[in-house]
């Protein structure tokens, strides 16, 4: 009796208890596509409040920082429909809006100082973002939170950048209910498979399996930053981080079928729920298939209509671990299974050899209407461009006709910010209108520049790579919202003179120079003195040399 | 003619190259900024005269005596013990009804002449806000044994710090003291840890706000001249200990219960999981403060002393990085979780949760002043060496509502002083030898080292 | 010989017809250089047009007032403007070797009088062989120490520059080196004439394009004292004083200025100076191209830098006060050394400096007998021109050769022009010497040494 009171007095209590300070809220989305592939997106969000200690509001802070995104990817094989954050190009990407006016430094000085706090606490190289590779979009960020007319946006990326769990420890510490296990208190089960121990000891990070992740044909880890402020001095901080992996189980088993389960794919079970979150923690569940499959596991998944997607709820302190087994489980590998977004990007390379080439972004729309998007280029300065090459076709989707365009269609604008050698790059915001059921096709030539010695990268033949280009597509209706797709990563290849070269070339340049002064020099410079042929002492061997005369004297 | 072109080659040549030369010394030399060198090495041999003004003011609270004789006399006896090194003392007479303000550097002798106490004897109290007072049974008219008692007091005050100088100005060991305080900054990032560690079977949250209002800021207020705090709390949670706790069956029930004893402490901290970095923005120094619930698998946990008895603070420091303080939780029942599903309730377990009020914070905050103390190097001022030379006088000291008198105050002030004057020379002579060590070094931009 | 100059336009109007052809040839590194190319002038144009700074970026290297001539040119009238900039460059060349020409044929020796009896063997002897001497040289029958030459045809310079197929090439491609062709040549016209004013307009009008011909300003004064003094050319008597018109300077100096404040009116500020100037002295683009600069700067360290840019820039324009002292009597050789010198070591040259000078070699035809590699400067000039391309396509577009290949042949270029500076500058020295103090030697054979 005394018991019960208890329970239902701590129900009382936990029903009207005050909120913490900070809330968290997690969710596990699998999303299994017809060709087999899971995409696993775990999505944590925490606002953390004024007084609070964490890393990223501290920075959000010390910085001024309005709005910023930061994400870590690596594989291009990314389904988009199965992602709500979007696919992101490889290596970093980061983009900040900063107030104009907070403390005394300015935007610039602030931004290199966010990517070193932000290199040391990831762990990554973005001490490499300096003004060489940012810029300060105008058009392709808009519909944000963020006034524009009092801070300012920087954009850099890293195409090359590589993630590994050395990133994925720091950005797991940063979830609430995470920390590492000790693994010599807590491995019961030595059946288990040694897995590399990082996530947390509660909720969905607990899945975190640093040999599945980084298995995977696409992986992105991101973290989002959003300031909001009631007055000058209460402010909270959202932070939003999402991991994406997209799993194969095809390929992953011997049968290669599309049966899977939690543990064939992170060789772990899930912790039971985080007891930090307010609201339950979810794990949804959407299928290629709506039937001819059956659950797996202790417990049985809700069907929720809205979400479209099956629902299992997480218990505190209860391990949880769930598979889904077909009866007919051979993937669809066909073309219709494959993605079909309204607005495509792709981006490539035009020309041969390593003198000039030229780039050629091909944007198609499946909508039947017209889309207004903005394509965003940002190119290090050693791709001159040549900006009055840039040419548009427009080809209807299906018949391949080249379309004339018309009235507002033809109306685009161009924003072009040219490249200075070795101090920015070139920044180039290009805002068309897409006629509906469309391919536009741009290409612009450049010229690739002759660097020097010193500014080739160690493996020189492999080339630079150029960030991806950003297509955001403006919503059309009121009811939509922006949202932006990523092109490829181009690869280019500049020439390279001779590494082993210098001071040879050196020398046998100034020897030229020295040929030509010291020529000229003794011609100006020393007199000419005739010798006469009875002055000149003929040498055994110059029988062929006749004295001769003109006037007839010998 | 040729050779009057000879000569004019030659000569338009050769001034080219002189035009040449200078530029080519100029653009292959090595950048050598000017450094004053000679300057630097002056200031070591100008350390040694560091002197501290101290004023003294004289009262007599009955009013009669002779106060300007006293203060007279007084100075010169100061000034003799102290023989001119590390202070210097100005004594003056005040009326005996004036009420002077308390500032730094000027304190305050009150002299109560002919009382006697129990036993026959005076006695000598030390009030917070730099006043001494000394109560004597000797007559008022009798200057010169006044005096002799006022310099036993005053000097007492002094000489230990005065020792504490000539240590740091002389040899370069540290005894216990300088390596539990934390190098000085003139600002510290405070950073409030409450340590779950599990949060599956207790969730814990505290009120740390009002805590730090209550007890904390009266303190931080009163080190404001010479500290800047900026003060964050934060919670983590899974935070389980890397080492075992052991179990000793004690209590008065036979209860468990968990202890550590003094060997375990330096692993109590567990850096490869629990991550204390201050923050990434700003370079001032953390110093951290925790206060750990162990789980209940694990608790009550104890800490034990050298002498096998718990310690009745339940907590130590660790030197130069902050303090830690254990509190046990309460025993709670799971709880549950309703909320509506439609049509339904749904039930789901969540954990009980315990919220830490200020009053509940009250001893671990007391501790935290204390250990602030400690790490910042607040040395008490005493009345050690007066007491041999009175004896029979008793002694009292006024404690201080905020946790730092205002003598412990400014003996702190002189003392960082000192180290950070005897820090910058040393550290700028040996960059000076560095430097000079290293003919073919690029000396670049100079201004934070001519700044300094 | 009218026929080969009329062959030389029309060579030009035919090519012109094939777009292509001009893109191709624009695009070839030898032709074209960072601050002479065409496309990059498009680039310029078509960034002026949109409100965009033509000289921020590090594209567009060329001189403001260009920049306004081409924004309102139209595109089909730009290669016709380029054919008749070279044939104006023609005919300007004729005119100056009609009056180099008529220098020649009055040339002074310094007599060689032999006995009387040696004087009438000397006539017999020349009678007998009098079908043999081939064009009246205008020398005095009496001197037959006096080498027979030929005169110079005036035309034939004026078709060597227009058939030449390195200058037809640089017309076709629309290279900027043609207008700064046609500014010096007309400046040392104008300079021949004694005309003053428009000498230095031009001059400073060529050294506004690109900064080398500042060079010349001091041969042209030299010949404009020259013309005023005297009202045909020479009656020289050996051994002058040094003449150059300090007026030519001052009025050059004001030129130039007037220029670049135009040019900072058009473009609002001070900005393109940097970019077009700077470049040429600072060499941050190091296209590769056929001089010297190129491969040395991409291969140096930072350090070094600027003390090699210093010392290189230093080498062009170290010469030009002692080659104009040396050869006082003779300005117009001083121009041809000149542009000899500025082809091969100059920061961005091309074959269109090649062609320049070209004609002004061709005006001292006298000297060729004096040369001994001509042969081997020929030889070397028509396989570098065959290498060239062809190693650079090895380099860039194969990738089996590497940039030394591209480099070793532009060190054969540069070669090859230092033999002919030597051999030529020597050629002069010796005929000088021939006509003045060696005439005891004429007509035996010798040995001739430098002392």
């Amino acid at each position: 009796m005394r018991r019960l009171v208890a329970i239902i007095i701590a129900a009382w209590v936990s029903i009207s208890a005050s909120a913490a300070q900070s809330t968290q809220h997690e969710t596990l989305h699998l999303h299994q596509r017809p060709s087999g592939r899971v995409t696993a997106h775990f999505a944590f969000a925490q606002s953390v409040a004024q007084s609070q200690a964490h890393a990223l509001d501290d920075i959000a802070r010390g910085f001024g920082i309005d709005e910023m995104a930061l994400s870590f990817t690596q594989g291009t094989r990314c389904d988009s429909i199965a992602t709500k954050v979007g696919c992101r190009p490889p290596g970093v990407v980061l983009w900040a809006w900063m107030r104009n006016n907070h403390s005394l430094s300015s935007v610039d000085t602030r931004w290199s100082a966010l990517t070193n706090a932000l290199a040391g606490t990831f762990c990554a190289s973005l001490n490499f973002i300096t003004p060489e590779n940012s810029a300060e979009p105008q058009s392709s960020f808009t519909h944000s939170s963020v006034n524009s007319s009092l801070s300012s946006l920087r954009y850099a990326s890293l195409p090359r950048e590589i993630t590994c769990t050395e990133n994925l420890t720091p950005w797991s510490k940063l979830l609430p209910c995470s920390t590492k296990v000790n693994h010599l208190a807590h491995i019961k089960d030595r059946k288990m498979k040694p897995y590399c121990i990082l996530g947390s000891k509660a909720g969905i990070a607990s899945l975190f399996n640093a040999y599945a992740i980084y298995d995977a044909d696409y992986h992105s880890m991101s973290v989002e930053v959003s300031r909001k402020c009631t007055s000058d001095t209460e402010c909270t901080t959202e932070i939003r981080q999402d991991l994406v992996v997209a799993l194969d189980p095809v390929r992953k088993g011997y049968q290669r079928n599309m049966d899977w389960s939690l543990q064939f794919l992170f060789g772990k079970e899930v912790a039971g729920s985080c007891p930090l979150n307010e609201i339950e923690t979810n794990i949804l569940v959407t299928l290629p298939k709506a039937e001819g499959f059956e659950f797996e596991g202790k417990v049985k998944p809700v069907y929720n209509d809205e979400k479209n997607a099956w629902v299992y709820s997480l218990e505190l302190a209860k391990q949880f671990s769930m598979g889904v087994k077909y009866s007919d489980s051979k993937p669809d590998l066909s073309e219709k299974s494959k993605s079909t977004e309204l607005i495509q990007i792709h981006r490539h390379l035009t020309g041969y050899g390593r003198e000039r080439g030229g780039i050629k972004i091909r944007i198609s729309n499946r909508d039947t209407k017209p889309r207004t998007v903005t394509l965003l280029e940002v190119l290090p300065w050693f791709i001159k461009l040549y900006m009055h090459t840039l040419q548009r076709t427009t080809y209807h989707i299906t018949s391949q006709e080249v379309l004339s365009l018309s009235g507002e269609v033809v109306n685009q604008t161009l924003k072009y910010q040219p490249a200075i050698p070795r101090i920015r790059p070139s920044v180039i915001e290009l805002t068309a209108t897409l006629p509906g059921e469309s391919i536009t096709v741009f290409t612009f030539q450049f010229d690739r520049a002759f660097i020097k010695y010193t500014e080739h990268p160690p493996d020189a033949n492999r080339g630079f790579d150029t960030g991806a280009a950003i297509l955001t597509v403006h919503p059309a209706s009121r009811t939509e919202k922006e949202y932006r797709l990523f092109s490829d990563v181009l690869l280019i290849a500049l020439p390279t003179p001779d590494f082993s070269m210098p001071y040879n070339v050196i020398t046998m340049s100034c020897t030229i120079v020295a040929l030509y002064f010291g020529t000229v020099f003794n011609l100006i410079v020393k007199k000419l003195e005739g010798l006469d042929d009875s002055q000149l002492k003929k040498k055994w061997w110059m029988f062929w040399v006749k004295e001769r005369s003109v006037l007839g004297k010998k | 003619m040729s050779s009057l072109i000879r000569i004019q080659t030659v000569s338009i040549l050769l001034i080219l190259v002189a035009l040449f030369v200078p530029v080519w010394w100029s653009t292959t030399q090595v950048h050598r900024a000017v450094l004053p060198t000679d300057q630097i090495r002056a200031l070591a041999a100008a350390e040694a005269k560091n002197v501290f003004h101290t004023r003294v003011a004289v009262r007599f609270v009955s009013g009669k005596g002779q106060p300007k004789a006293v203060a007279e006399s007084l100075q010169t006896h100061l000034n003799n013990l102290f023989g001119g090194a590390s202070f210097h003392f100005a004594v003056r007479a005040d009326a005996s009804t004036e009420e002077t303000q308390s500032t730094s550097g000027l304190y305050q002798l009150r002299i109560d002449c002919g009382v006697k106490n129990i036993q026959g004897e005076g006695s000598v109290k030390l009030f917070e806000d730099r006043v001494v007072s000394l109560q004597t049974p000797v007559e008022c008219a009798d200057t010169e044994s006044i005096v002799a008692q006022a310099v036993a007091v005053v000097g007492g005050l002094f000489l230990d710090e005065r020792a504490d100088f000539a240590r740091i100005s002389g040899s370069s060991s540290h005894n216990n003291d300088d390596i539990r305080k934390v190098k000085f900054a003139p600002e510290y990032q405070l950073i409030f840890n409450l340590m779950n560690a599990d949060p599956v079977n207790l969730l814990v949250s505290w009120d740390i706000q009002a805590a730090i209002k209550d007890y904390f800021q009266n303190f931080v207020d009163a080190v404001e001249k010479l500290y800047d705090f900026k003060i964050k709390s934060q919670t983590k949670y899974f935070t389980s200990l890397p080492i075992d706790p052991e179990v000793i069956n004690a209590g008065k029930d036979g209860e468990m219960v968990y202890c550590l004893r003094p060997h375990h402490l330096p692993h109590f901290i567990n850096s490869a999981e629990w991550s204390f970095g201050g923050s990434v923005v700003s370079t001032a120094p953390p110093l951290n403060f925790v206060v750990y619930v162990p789980p209940h698998a694990q608790s009550p946990l104890y800490i034990m002393g050298h002498d096998h008895g718990f310690l009745k603070t339940n907590s130590f420091l660790i030197p130069q990085w902050g303090g830690i303080s254990i509190v046990n939780p309460p025993k709670m029942a799971p709880a549950v979780a309703i909320h509506e599903n439609g049509t339904t309730l749904a039930i789901r377990n969540v954990p009980p949760k315990w919220t830490l009020s200020s009053s509940d914070l009250s001893d671990p905050m007391h501790i935290f002043i204390y250990q602030m103390r400690e790490i910042l190097g607040v040395k008490t001022v005493g009345l050690g060496s007066t007491e041999q030379l009175l004896p029979g006088f008793q002694f009292n000291y006024e404690s201080s509502s905020v946790g730092i008198t205002k003598w412990e105050l400014d003996r702190l002030a002189r003392l960082t002083t000192i180290q950070n004057i005897r820090n910058a020379v040393n550290t700028l002579n040996s960059l000076i030898t560095l430097i000079e060590s290293m003919e073919d070094m690029i000396l670049g931009s100079t201004e934070h080292l001519l700044s300094s | 010989m009218e026929v080969l100059a009329v062959l030389g336009v029309v060579i030009r109007l035919a090519l012109v017809q094939r777009t292509d052809f001009a893109r191709t040839l624009d695009q070839r590194v030898e032709v074209s250089t960072p601050v002479t190319s065409f496309k990059r002038m498009q680039e310029g144009v078509f960034l002026w047009r949109n409100n965009i700074n033509p000289y921020e970026g590090g594209v567009f290297h060329q001189a403001p007032l260009l920049l306004a001539l081409f924004h309102v040119l139209d595109d089909r009238m730009i290669p016709y403007l380029f054919i008749l900039l070279d044939i104006l460059v023609a005919k300007m060349l004729v005119e100056i070797a009609k009056h180099r020409a008529l220098d020649l044929k009055n040339q002074t020796w310094r007599p060689f009088f032999p006995s009387k009896e040696e004087k009438e063997a000397l006539l017999a002897h020349e009678s007998a062989e009098s079908k043999t001497v081939t064009k009246e040289s205008g020398v005095k029958k009496s001197d037959p120490t006096i080498p027979t030459e030929s005169a110079l045809v005036p035309l034939f310079v004026g078709v060597v520059y227009l058939l030449n197929p390195l200058s037809i090439v640089t017309c076709l491609a629309r290279s900027m080196l043609v207008f700064n062709t046609a500014a010096v040549v007309t400046g040392v016209y104008f300079a021949v004439k004694g005309r003053q004013v428009y000498s230095m307009f031009f001059l400073a009008l060529a050294s506004y394009v690109s900064m080398y011909p500042v060079m010349f300003v001091l041969p042209c004064s030299m010949l404009i004292a020259k013309s005023l003094k005297v009202k045909i050319w020479p009656n020289i008597i050996f051994e002058q004083p040094f003449s150059a018109s300090p007026v030519s300077f001052l009025l050059f100096a004001t030129f130039t200025i007037a220029l670049l404040g135009v040019s900072n009116v058009l473009m609002g500020s001070w900005d393109f100076l940097e970019s077009t100037y700077g470049v040429i002295l600072l060499v941050p683009d190091l296209q590769p191209n056929t001089g010297l600069w190129w491969y040395i700067f991409i291969e140096m360290f930072d350090q070094f830098r600027l003390f090699f840019l210093l010392v290189f820039q230093v080498f062009v324009v170290a010469f030009v006060l002692p080659l104009s002292l040396k050869f006082r009597e003779h300005p117009l050789f001083v121009v041809a050394v000149f542009g000899i010198i500025i082809a091969t070591f100059k920061s961005y040259p091309a074959v269109g400096d090649v062609a320049a000078y070209i004609p002004f070699v061709f005006m001292y035809q006298e000297l060729f007998k004096y040369m001994k590699n001509l042969y081997i400067i020929t030889h070397l000039g028509f396989s570098t021109c065959i290498l060239l391309p062809l190693f650079y396509n090895l380099w860039i577009y194969a990738g089996s050769g590497n940039a030394n290949f591209f480099y070793a042949i532009t060190l054969i270029v540069g070669v090859a022009q230092v033999l002919l500076l030597g051999d030529f500058i020597g050629a002069m020295v010796r005929r000088e010497w021939e006509r003045g103090e060696g005439y005891a030697f004429r007509g035996r054979r010798i040995e001739v040494m430098l002392k």
